[in-house]
């Protein structure tokens, strides 16, 4: 079962394949050409997909997702993921959005920064120990809200898998 | 000027250095069978051995997944031992399909085309994986090669290099004999008894190449990468060996340039490479026309 935690803390997650449809409203508007539909779809789903402003974090990291571009995230992520060793001890920044497991058989709870997905088709995540004492849910950002962490990677034993994670980590929302 | 220094910023990352290595090599080594390929009317070949080669790792996959679960030591079971030698079998079963076979060359392809990309995503949603397993975004990744050049590790890139070399010095060796069965078969045949050799030489480069490209611009994509600079090149150029030389260079800078805008735009790689070397083809086509027209 703690594989299943793979879903919000070190694998890729299926977000989805497709742009979201928009309502045709070509019957309703006979005179219009084909050109004049499609411009009209088009603002729609452009203002129906508005860009994301991430919170800024005071946080000086050694590796800094947030200034890097879709494919270098999806790139560097699966790096640290897949080589952790390259990567301990070093402070890590990202930019996403809050998600919550619980773990059924223990009731422990795991906190990740779900990564924007470079393709339309992944998403990855991190997950992230907050530097201090914090309840969940009174203190912490709700599940879809956009964050900003910064921590320093380590790895992590539980049984016989290891897991990676920001350790001391910041966060704003 | 920013885009060189963003550029200049992400060569300081591994994964985008390796990615530029194996796209040349791929590139190159794709190009050099391209010209063969198309003169051989054997275009689509490329297409159906990369959906061997899909259906192939999603049978690695399965079975890393099975033996896994009973040794976890086996978790870092090379794809590679499995995927490349059913792929090879593929090329070989349909290169050696005579006229007298009951299921002639177009449809062998279509049928084991279509067979294993179909039981190859079979495979890959059997129940074998934990529910969390990202089963879409790895097929999305291996038919269209979205980010999978940007995840190489050492050791993969290691080996791209070593069977590339391999390819590209049997192909310099070897080059008057593939010359020779991809113009005319028969005659090759009659003149020379290694002939069905040489035909099952082109079938076991043509598979190991496609099986290394996978990583480049995935299943779906990789005719193209086979097909376009060749194709480019017969717009302009008659001879075989410039042909070849020119695909070769023309395939590398397209791969170069469709991954550094990729890099820099966030754009899937492997189509973005397809794209530029349609806009490629695009140029020769009226380069050719200009010249008055070369027919390939």
């Amino acid at each position: 079962m703690k594989k299943a935690l793979v879903l919000l803390i070190t694998t890729l997650i299926f977000a989805g394949c497709g742009a979201q449809t928009t309502e045709n409203k070509a019957a309703q508007t006979s005179k219009q050409t084909i050109n004049d539909i499609l411009a009209e779809q088009q603002a729609q789903t452009t203002t129906a997909a508005p860009k994301v402003d991430y919170p800024a974090l005071d946080y000086t990291a050694e590796v800094d997702l947030t200034v890097l571009n879709s494919n270098m995230v999806y790139s560097t992520v699966y790096a640290m993921v897949t080589a952790p060793q390259d990567y301990l001890g070093k402070t890590v920044k990202a930019s996403g959005t809050f998600d919550v497991y619980t773990e059924p058989e223990t009731g422990k709870m795991y906190y990740a920064c779900i990564i924007a997905d470079a393709t339309a088709c992944c998403s990855q995540g991190l997950e992230f120990a907050w530097k201090g004492d914090h309840s969940y849910p009174a203190d912490y950002p709700k599940v879809g809200d956009v964050i900003t962490i910064g921590g320093e990677f380590e790895t992590y034993q539980e049984g016989q898998a290891t897991y990676c994670r920001l350790k001391n980590a910041e966060l704003a929302s | 000027m920013e885009l060189f220094e963003t550029l200049a910023y992400y060569f300081q990352f591994p994964a985008v250095r390796y990615a530029l290595i194996v796209g040349v090599l791929v590139a190159l080594c794709s190009s050099l069978l391209g010209v063969t390929l198309v003169l051989k009317r054997f275009s689509f070949i490329g297409d159906g051995l990369s959906h061997v080669a899909f259906g192939a790792m999603a049978v690695a996959t399965l079975t890393g997944g099975i033996l896994t679960q009973f040794k976890p030591v086996l978790d870092s079971t090379n794809n590679m031992i499995i995927i490349m030698p059913i792929t090879i079998v593929a090329a070989v079963l349909l290169l050696r399909t005579g006229k007298n076979a009951k299921v002639k060359g177009d449809a062998a392809i279509a049928m084991i085309s279509v067979g294993a990309l179909a039981l190859g995503y079979l495979l890959m949603n059997l129940s074998v994986f934990p529910k969390s397993s990202n089963i879409s975004g790895d097929v999305c990744s291996t038919l269209f090669g979205s980010l999978s050049i940007l995840t190489l590790t050492q050791t993969e890139v290691n080996i791209c290099i070593a069977v590339s070399v391999v390819v590209i010095a049997v192909f310099i060796l070897f080059y008057n004999k593939i010359f020779s069965v991809t113009f005319d078969e028969d005659f090759a045949r009659a003149t020379d008894s290694k002939a069905g050799a040489y035909n099952l030489l082109i079938a076991i480069i043509i598979a190991v190449i496609i099986v290394i490209s996978m990583n480049l611009v995935g299943s779906l994509l990789i005719s193209a990468l086979i097909i376009f600079p060749a194709l480019s090149a017969m717009r302009v150029l008659k001879s075989f060996k410039a042909v070849t030389i020119c695909s070769a260079c023309l395939s590398v800078f397209c791969a170069t340039l469709g991954i550094l805008v990729s890099i820099l735009f966030s754009t899937p790689v492997g189509s973005t490479i397809v794209a530029v070397d349609i806009a490629a083809f695009g140029v020769f086509c009226l380069i050719g026309a200009v010249k008055g027209g070369s027919k390939a």
